[in-house]
């Protein structure tokens, strides 16, 4: 974002040294175009608030970018507090109780000591049990229970309880606690309460001696802090700890900067030197250092070479020095390594050597505060990405209203334009004075922009749904970088509108701009005679005498006439035609969906420029060429881009897209549409003049309504596109976000067809649930039809078919046999030699250990439909989401993340579909129960389980009794309808405030009709004199303008609704080739609100100019000139 | 005798500038009798068009009263000033002022459709005033696909188009050359005899003048000279 601010503020910077010499090389320009900003204030200032409206958007969409991205950053610092690493046992994802030695803190000062990285080492046992509160009998079934070393506390903020006391952990008794707040809300806990906690089934009753804040020690989630001599007494390690925090010098945000360091030093220390010598031995040798150099030589990304390049040069070193240690105590150079080694063709040498590597590190040094910034990062990247595709329809939108703006403002001074002209201005000159006063504008309008924008993005937040549901708590903060983007992106738009305006109202012909009168018929012959006037010049001149004279006017002419050439030629068509055909056969040969629907629609303009320029060639008039040609062309881009997708791939093979793709098709379906409209709007006339003649004394009213509008094809047809563009973009989210509502209906395919999910953790797995049920006291075991049992681990995987061998993090789910006999997951693609349909495959997977099934989250696609959050993850090569159901099995390996035990080999022969992925998107592939223990080489507990409830069953009851049983347990449990109804509540929120974000471009629209509005009145003065003469009542002459308004913004409307019916419509039918049941289905409730507040606003806005035209006094509109 | 068409009684009316007050008509008092066609003539500025604004009640009046066929236009509001118009004045303008994005026919059957008039009826009464003016072949062309004599007959058609009692014409002929001119005026001048029909013309045009019947001369706001012609 940094390199964006200084790139367009480079650009705006170059833009306005061009502007200031020609600025100073005729001063009076600049006045003239200056001075026409004060002559008519109030129009200067609409001018200036139509003109903002893109930095507006900008703004906006970096603002809800910055927020979220702050937010989720302040969650993760209100979570660590001043904790920046974390040293842990060394596998901390199986068993959180691994517990080491209280005496490493002592080893870790010595090694951070002198250099001023650290602020505070702090020893802590940490683990989490069941807690209860006596005198409500209220429980947390997993509490956080955290023993802090008092006498390190300092660097790591002060603990205040929630009246404002500072307090500390050395004023704790033996079996005194704090809670915090998260805490004290969930056990509805007060200070002398007395607390029952149960770690390892036995109970230990401590007090809560007070209340604290959450943040910082006291964390986010439910905490209770107590002193390490108490947590190590209860948790039954006197003397170990399984936690080191460090605290960063510098505050929560700034501490973080000196992690690296601080790891490096780390490393070192927990390093065994023994271990890491033996590393060294081994890899100094012949054919391992060749694997380096050639695995080196060949990984195609910069990173692992230059990591494997620091190694290479320690092993030159001839003995074991401190940074290869470091280096090799890096879990990411140790993964490089074993690839390189596996690369070379020996797998079990990477096993073992990855086995080798663990034994380097004596613990685990986890980077949690820049992996949690890092996360942040790209989540927030993902949301101002997705509202930049969005916002990109309202700033085209906003580009248009400049553009009209300037349009009608040149159609108010074209008198004054075209004596400027005939006393021996020139036509750039002309565009010159536009130009200057346009920056004056332009530079207003993204300042005030920006700040519109800003204020949008607080006020869109809104629509954040609560903490509890998506996990942080909205901050509203902006970047100074977002601010210069919005501005510098929006002034430099504005600018190039501005001139491509000015260029375009500049030319004209000066007599008809002088008299008033229609230059149509005249632009053919002045241009013909331009032509002759420029070859006799040049012919007079000749082009050496011509040379010494070269200027920048010069320069400009010889642009403009190769442009016009350019032009010219193209309007034939056939270059059209022939670079499509280009285009998209590069598209086509690189599977690139933009490619393809760029060059297919130049090649679609182009045969409707070739059908008018044939027909021209045979004599035909020009209005009727043109509109042939045109509508040729408008409805082969329609019927191109409208065509369904599974066409599309069959015409033109596998084609790849992004989310950018939707705006494209937007843009391009909705040109086409509006000006299919615009050049055949007489048959709208006709039509309106046949259906409305029975209207009474409106009739009139009515016909002008719609004959005005359709007469200024150039100002409705960009009126109506601007209307099409945000309605079209509404409705596709409308449409999608209804189409998500299908998970309610199918709600056995999201959840399995489990009502209630339980979970424990991993040292208190029940293996024999079924039998601890019948022992459970408020439970009535017939409510229980079956219990299933899955554990998971974090794993990681490659598909073999990949030209990379990069490992991806992918979770691994152990499943037992009555999970894989019972669950109602439906899959989307399967291999048929395997099974029938998705039943036979889980009845497969559970008959043999070598098969597995994927989810869907870790398919390619072919279009990205949503939010995109990039980073590491496993995603196999085929199928695409999109790919028919039918599949071959393929071969995935998957080994543990700590890469110490040999990787193992699995079928997939079958892929869950979205739905089955909707609450969790993340890669995982499901296996038998077994699997799993191969690849960790231990037991891994099934620790979740799954209820399947008898008919009449209440899944709360059943819930709070296993909660209450299992309570020493610290078992949790779902409702999982109750949590897919959750989910579909905050996605619903999240479209809510795309939809709001979008109505932003309405807002745009609404404004074009203001202006059009304005104009009209101005324009039609003596028209609306002559309508009074002759009858017209002020209320029909208001109701006329009124109407005129609607008929385009209820055009656009219908044209938006139409085309994103079409395009949703093809959306569906796609995803419902994965999803069966899924239905495309319009949503009118939503389909009216969208409606009517669009009208509604349109006809708001045109009130005032129609009131205005009402009250027009005849005899005075008649004077008008 | 019959009763006059148009009365107007003591008609003052001035404009505000920044400076001053300024009196466009200054006590005027006339009588038009149905059938007359009277020219209002003389130099730039003495208030010709306001006298036919303020007659026609388009534009309103400090003093005096203005009274057409016995209604005095005092006594209507803007609403009941506008129905009076559409059914009984007719009006033509030097800059035509056709609306130009509706066809010849449709822009003739205006005043009748304003008055309720059923869009057949009134397609035919505007196709036969076409064909008053000689246009019948010209009825679906646009204003701008019309020479500016056939704007200003298409503009005499639709003055006509609901048989008004008068006919109000603002330099109807200053935009035309003296050709389409004197085409007009025999037009004006054969619909009068035809049609009885009253009209009020304010003109530089000695041709055109020459068809009134009376030629009312101002200067200052006032008439200095009102004569009867033949």
């Amino acid at each position: 974002m940094i390199a964006l601010a200084i790139g367009f503020a480079s650009i705006l910077g170059v833009v306005c040294l061009v502007v200031v010499i020609f600025a100073l090389r005729n001063g009076v320009l600049v006045r003239i175009g200056v001075r026409n900003i004060p002559r008519r204030a109030t129009q200067s200032v609409l001018i200036t608030l139509g003109l903002m409206l893109s930095a507006t958007i900008i703004a906006a969409s970096l603002g809800v970018g910055d927020i979220v991205n702050y937010s989720i950053e302040r969650a993760a610092i209100q979570a660590l507090g001043h904790t920046d690493v974390v040293v842990r046992a060394r596998d901390p994802r199986l068993l959180a109780s691994d517990y080491f030695p209280a005496e490493r803190v002592q080893e870790l000062d010595r090694a951070l000591a002198g250099k001023q990285l650290v602020d505070g080492v702090l020893a802590e046992a940490r683990e989490r049990a069941p807690v209860v509160n006596r005198r409500v009998t209220r429980t947390e079934p997993r509490m956080a229970i955290s023993g802090l070393d008092p006498a390190r506390t300092a660097g790591f903020g002060s603990l205040r309880t929630t009246d404002g006391r500072t307090v500390q952990i050395a004023e704790l008794g033996p079996d005194e606690v704090y809670i915090n707040a998260s805490a004290q809300r969930e056990l509805e806990a007060r200070s002398g309460d007395v607390l029952d906690v149960v770690p390892g089934g036995l109970t230990h009753r401590v007090t809560v001696r007070g209340v604290v804040r959450d943040g910082s020690l006291a964390g986010s989630q439910p905490r209770m802090l107590m002193t390490l001599d108490a947590a190590q007494l209860i948790f039954g390690h006197p003397g170990q700890i399984n936690r080191i925090n460090i605290s960063n010098t510098g505050d929560e945000w700034s501490g973080v900067r000196h992690s690296a360091e601080v790891i490096r030093r780390l490393r070192l220390v927990l390093a065994d030197p023994v271990a890491a010598a033996s590393l060294y031995a081994e890899l100094r040798s012949g054919p391992n250092r060749a694997a380096l150099a050639g695995y080196a030589a060949t990984e195609p990304s910069a990173r692992p070479a230059s990591l494997l390049k620091q190694l290479s040069d320690e092993l030159d070193a001839g003995t074991p020095t401190e940074a290869f240690t470091s280096l090799i105590a890096d879990p990411e150079i140790a993964g490089i390594v074993a690839l390189a080694l596996e690369s070379d063709g020996r797998p079990e040498d990477a096993v073992a050597f990855s086995a080798q590597a663990v034994r380097v590190r004596l613990l685990t040094i986890d980077d949690l505060k820049t992996t949690a910034l890092a996360n942040a990062e790209r989540v927030s990247d993902g949301v101002t990405r997705l509202f930049l595709v969005f916002g990109s329809f309202s700033i085209i939108v906003g580009l248009l209203l400049i553009f009209l703006i300037f349009v009608l403002l040149a159609a108010a001074r074209r008198t004054e334009m075209g004596v400027t002209r005939a006393i021996g201005a020139r036509r750039r000159q002309l565009v010159q004075i536009y130009v200057y006063e346009g920056l004056i504008y332009a530079v207003g309008a993204a300042a005030v922009g920006t700040v519109a924008g800003v204020l949008a993005s607080m006020l869109l937040v809104e629509f954040i749904p609560a903490s509890d549901q998506i996990g942080f708590t909205v901050a509203r903060h902006i970047e100074p970088r977002s601010l210069t983007v919005a501005f510098t992106l929006g002034l430099i738009l504005t600018i190039a509108t501005v001139a491509f305006s000015a260029y375009r109202v500049s030319r004209m012909n000066v007599v008809a701009a002088i008299r008033g009168i229609d230059e149509s018929a005249r632009r053919t012959r002045g241009r013909q005679a331009r032509r002759r006037g420029v070859d006799a010049r040049r012919r007079s001149a000749g082009w050496l005498r011509a040379v010494p004279s070269v200027s920048l006017a010069a320069l400009f002419d010889a642009m403009a006439s190769g442009l016009g050439f350019a032009f010219r030629t193209a309007l034939q068509g056939w270059p059209l035609i022939v670079t499509g055909a280009i285009v998209t056969g590069r598209g086509m040969a690189g599977d690139s969906a933009f490619g393809v629907r760029v060059g297919g629609s130049l090649a679609m303009i182009g045969v409707g420029l070739l059908v008018a320029y044939v027909l021209k060639r045979a004599g035909v008039a020009y209005t009727k060429r043109v509109r042939l040609g045109v509508s040729v062309g408008a409805l082969l881009l329609l019927a191109f881009w409208g065509m369904p997708f599974s066409l599309l791939f069959d015409i033109f093979g596998e084609l790849n897209g992004g989310i950018e793709m939707f705006v494209v098709a937007g843009v391009m379906m909705v040109g086409a549409a509006v000006m299919l409209v615009m050049f055949n709007a007489q048959v709208l006339v006709t039509v309106a003049g046949l259906t409305l003649g029975r209207a009474g004394r409106i009739t009139p009213v009515l016909k002008t309504a719609v004959a005005y509008p359709m007469a200024a094809r150039f100002r409705t047809g960009l009126t109506l596109a601007m209307f099409a563009l945000i309605i079209f973009t509404l409705i596709v989210i409308a449409i999608l976000t209804n189409t998500n509502q299908a998970a309610l209906e199918k709600m056995e395919r999201v959840t399995g067809g489990y009502q209630v999910t339980a979970s424990v953790p991993l040292e208190h797995a029940i293996p024999e649930i079924e039998a601890a049920l019948d022992d459970v006291a408020r439970l009535q075991r017939t409510d229980i039809e079956l219990v299933a049992a899955t554990g998971r681990i974090g794993g990681l995987a490659r598909d073999l078919r990949a030209d990379s061998s990069a490992w991806q993090p992918i979770s691994v789910k152990a499943a037992d046999g009555t999970y894989l006999a019972t669950n109602q997951l439906e899959l989307s693609h399967f291999d048929p030699a395997y099974g029938a349909n998705s039943r036979e495959i889980w009845d497969a997977v559970s008959k043999d250990p070598s098969l597995a099934v994927l989810n869907t989250g870790s398919l390619p696609v072919r279009f990205q439909q949503g939010l995109e959050v990039r980073g590491r993850r496993f995603v196999a090569v085929a199928p695409l989401k999109e790919d028919p159901a039918q599949i071959t099995a393929f071969a995935v390996q998957v080994r543990d993340s700590a890469g110490n035990r040999p990787p193992v080999m699995l079928t997939v022969i079958g892929v869950t579909d979205e739905l089955a992925d909707l609450l969790d998107g993340s890669p995982s592939l499901t296996v038998r129960a077994g699997v799993v223990d191969a690849l960790v080489g231990r037991a891994v507990p099934l620790a979740q389980y799954h209820f399947r409830l008898t008919a009449g069953a209440d899944a709360k009851d059943v819930a709070d009794a296993l909660e209450t049983a299992f309570l020493r347990k610290g078992l949790q449990a779902t409702i999982t309808e109750r949590e897919v109804r959750e989910f579909l509540s905050v996605n619903t929120s999240l479209n809510r405030l795309f939809q709001t974000f979008m109505a932003l471009g309405l807002v745009v629209g609404v404004a074009a009709l203001g202006v059009i509005s304005f104009r009209a009145v101005v324009e039609r003065r003596q028209a609306i004199g002559m309508m009074k003469a002759i009858g017209y009542r002020p209320g029909m002459i208001m109701l006329g303008f009124v109407l005129e308004s609607s008929v385009v913004a209820v055009l656009g409307i219908l044209l938006g609704i139409a085309l994103g019916s079409l395009i949703s419509w093809n959306i569906v039918q796609e995803l419902g080739d994965r999803v069966e049941g899924l239905r495309f289905a319009i949503p009118w409730l939503d389909v009216g609100v969208i409606v009517a507040f669009t009208w509604g606003f349109s006809i708001l806005t045109t009130i005032w100019p129609a009131r205005q035209a009402s009250k027009i006094y005849a005899a005075e509109a008649l004077r008008y000139e | 005798m019959a009763e006059p068409m148009i009365v107007a009684s003591g008609v003052h009316k001035y404009y505000r500038s920044s400076a001053a007050r300024v009196h466009a008509l200054n006590r005027v008092s006339l009588v038009v009798q149905p059938g007359e066609i009277v020219a209002v003539m003389g130099p730039s500025g003495c208030g010709k068009t306001t006298l036919l604004n303020c007659l026609s009640g388009l534009d309103s009046i400090d003093e005096g009263d203005v009274v057409i066929e016995g209604q005095s236009l005092a006594a209507l509001n803007d609403n009941e000033l506008s129905d009076y118009r559409a059914r009984r004045m007719g009006f033509v303008f030097q800059t035509f002022n056709l609306l130009p994005v509706l066809s010849a026919v449709e822009n003739v059957e205006l005043p009748l459709l304003l008055t309720g008039t059923p869009g057949g009826k009134a397609r035919i009464a505007a196709r036969d005033r076409l064909a008053l003016v000689g246009l019948s072949d010209r009825e679906g062309h646009l204003p701008g696909e019309l020479s500016v004599g056939q704007r200003q007959r298409v503009a005499v058609a639709r003055s006509l188009v609901n048989d008004p009692a008068i006919v109000w014409a603002d330099e109807p002929t200053g935009n035309l050359d003296s050709e389409n001119e004197r085409d007009v005026m025999a037009l004006v001048s054969r619909l009068n005899r035809e049609r009885a029909q009253t009209f009020v013309i304010v003109t530089h045009s000695l041709e055109v003048g020459g068809r009134a019947h009376r030629i009312i001369r101002m200067r200052d706001g006032a008439i200095e000279d009102d004569g009867i012609v033949k």
